[in-house]
């Protein structure tokens, strides 16, 4: 009995929990006797995907490949933007309060705005095809990675900033050999998360054809080509577990450390 | 060997592969896409 008293702390929070996950569920219309009812559904599709389209592998590779140059040149533009504008975002860096709040509004409402609405403005604006994809992919990268870059650069050790100041260096030099050496390896390791999602988010861009495998995969689906989807599914998880590896390497690399698994 | 030159040497060691590796994934990449300044 006197085991129980310690968790009386926990009563109300869990009673809590338990019924906004009930209301939750009743607004969702969760109905596990459906899902159990889909599960043959569900088999049967798969069961049409097996076994893939083989023949299909070499006309996706240029797909692929243009899949992930989209993503390694949105998210390369992305971070080079995001950089300049957290250099104002950052409260110990940025000229004035004002610049300060404009960056960091920039920032909040890129990061509101949902990526796919993001691609579709983009889409819009320039056309079909990689180009848009890629301003697409620069743009979503910025909210994510000025937000991360400006939070690093507000941690730095203010001594070698002061010091450098003190003997009468310019901003920019602070910035060069102060600040820099200190948020590098921070900078690195989130450009290489961003780089990852951005692979995800670049297969996406098929789905409004803007470039990549994504647009086969789509296809494939509407025209009931199953077999085919499944080849380009399986190459699409071979290329998420490459530049995973890729990534993971340049970071031990450059870093000098182990990255968690 | 003065300690400048050391150190730009583990510079040298630690960023010139992925650096060069970098570059010229990026450039091709710019290229292949078709990428040009007249899109802008």
């Amino acid at each position: 009995m006197g085991g129980l008293k310690r968790y009386r702390g926990y009563l109300f929070p869990v009673i809590v929990l338990t019924l906004l996950l009930w209301g939750g569920a009743m607004v969702c219309r969760v109905n596990l006797a459906v899902l159990m009812e889909g599960i043959p559904h569900g088999i049967n599709l798969i069961g049409h995907m097996f076994p893939p389209q083989w023949e299909v592998f070499s006309r996706l590779m240029g797909p692929a490949l243009e899949t992930v140059q989209i993503a390694f040149v949105g998210t390369v533009f992305g971070a080079i933007l995001s950089f300049f504008i957290s250099l104002f975002a950052a409260s110990n860096l940025s000229p004035n309060k004002m610049l300060r709040e404009i960056a960091r509004g920039i920032l909040s409402t890129e990061r509101a705005l949902p990526d796919l609405i993001i691609i579709l403005l983009f889409v819009a604006i320039v056309g079909l095809g990689p180009f848009p994809g890629v301003m697409a992919l620069a743009a979503s990268s910025i909210g994510m990675l000025g937000k991360l870059f400006a939070d690093t650069l507000e941690e730095v050790d203010p001594k070698p900033l002061e010091a450098m100041a003190a003997v009468g260096a310019t901003k920019a030099q602070i910035i060069r050999y102060a600040v820099l050496p200190q948020v590098m390896p921070s900078f690195i390791a989130n450009i290489l998360y961003r780089f990852d999602v951005n692979i995800r988010l670049s297969i996406f861009l098929g789905v409004v054809e803007a470039g990549g495998i994504g647009f086969n995969l789509i296809m494939s689906m509407r025209l009931l080509e199953y077999k085919e989807t499944l080849a380009a599914i399986i190459i699409i998880l071979i290329l998420v577990v490459i530049c995973e590896k890729i990534s993971d390497t340049f970071r031990k690399r450059i870093l000098g450390q182990e990255v968690l698994r | 060997m003065s300690k400048e030159n050391l150190q730009y040497k583990r510079y040298y060691k630690k960023y010139f592969f992925p650096g060069s590796l970098f570059i010229l994934i990026l450039g091709w990449s710019i290229v292949d896409l078709g990428i040009s300044p007249r899109l802008f």
